[in-house]
């Protein structure tokens, strides 16, 4: 996740420095770290790659879906 | 296929929301742990933002509802029931001896993250480089431990990461009763108030992402 990292915040994010959007970025980057690289794994630890794209871009896309695509998952799974 | 998201103390209370896809949760016990699962339609080596949100919801609903949750990590689904069964039992201490120490506990993410800036614009030599290098690591370890010492009294376990990247002084994640969030909170603020170059960030709370290992990788206070 380093290198994702790095590029996250190569990607303009340190020029909104302490702004809220910085902390919706880390927290979205810090979701998608959990999900896919911390957790129990029974059967040994298998890295998914996601979907074709730099992992970078889906924290991005999340950032721009955040609002509306959680909302809707959230009204979809309820 | 199956696709766990967690497991949990035997019986689990199962949230009312929909898995991957709008599948459906069910609880699997395997000798007093409970596995929650659905079933997965693909076996797909690849994950979609779609499935990182919904994974992320159902184990943050469980989280909210159980006192000890372990979170999977969102990884190539299960075969079937037997393959997942014998994966629990062959790990069933471990994995109790995880499950106690979230119980009733939740997880906090802090950042401390430095402005850019090219990096030792001055170095002409490798040894003057070393020794830039060599006072970011200590600089950034100094910072580690103040936080360190600013939470150790409500944090039962920890994980620090000191410049995974140069910007990314800190990465860190700690576990704490659920009743001391806004004590961590206010700890990291304070930590942050007398180092106004830096960035300080929490995050969370989180169920137990970063202390779900079982191969004893997490550091643990005495």
């Amino acid at each position: 996740m380093a290198a994702v990292q790095l590029r996250c915040r190569r990607g303009a994010i340190l020029t909104t420095s302490s702004s809220p959007s910085l902390q919706q970025q880390v927290t979205l980057i810090e979701l998608v770290d959990r999900v896919l690289n911390k957790g129990v794994t029974l059967t040994g630890d298998i890295t998914l790659s996601v979907a074709g794209v730099d992992l970078v871009y889906v924290g991005l896309r999340l950032l721009l879906a955040s609002v509306g695509t959680l909302e809707r998952l959230e009204s979809e799974h309820t | 296929m199956l696709h766990l998201y967690a497991l949990a103390d035997h019986p689990v209370r199962l949230p009312p929301v929909q898995g991957i896809g709008g599948s459906a949760l069910v609880a699997v016990e395997v000798e007093g742990i409970d596995a929650v699962l659905s079933s997965s339609p693909t076996t797909a080596h690849e994950a979609t933002q779609e499935e990182i949100l919904a994974h992320a919801a159902v184990v943050e609903k469980l989280a909210s509802v159980n006192e000890a949750v372990l979170p999977a990590r969102l990884s190539r689904p299960y075969e079937n029931e037997i393959a997942l069964s014998e994966a629990i039992r062959n790990r069933g201490p471990e994995l109790r001896k995880a499950l106690d120490r979230v119980r009733g506990c939740t997880e906090m993410g802090v950042r401390v993250i430095r402005e850019s800036r090219s990096e030792h614009p001055d170095a002409v030599s490798g040894g003057e480089y070393m020794r830039g290098r060599l006072q970011e690591i200590r600089a950034a370890e100094r910072v580690a431990e103040e936080i360190h010492d600013a939470v150790h009294a409500i944090s039962r376990a920890e994980t620090q990461q000191v410049l995974a990247s140069p910007q990314l002084v800190l990465s860190a994640a700690y576990l704490l009763p659920r009743s001391e969030v806004d004590s961590l909170r206010t700890a990291v603020e304070k930590v942050g108030r007398t180092r106004p170059e830096l960035t300080f960030i929490c995050t969370g709370p989180w169920p137990p992402y970063s202390f779900a290992l079982v191969d004893g990788s997490v550091g643990e206070q005495a």
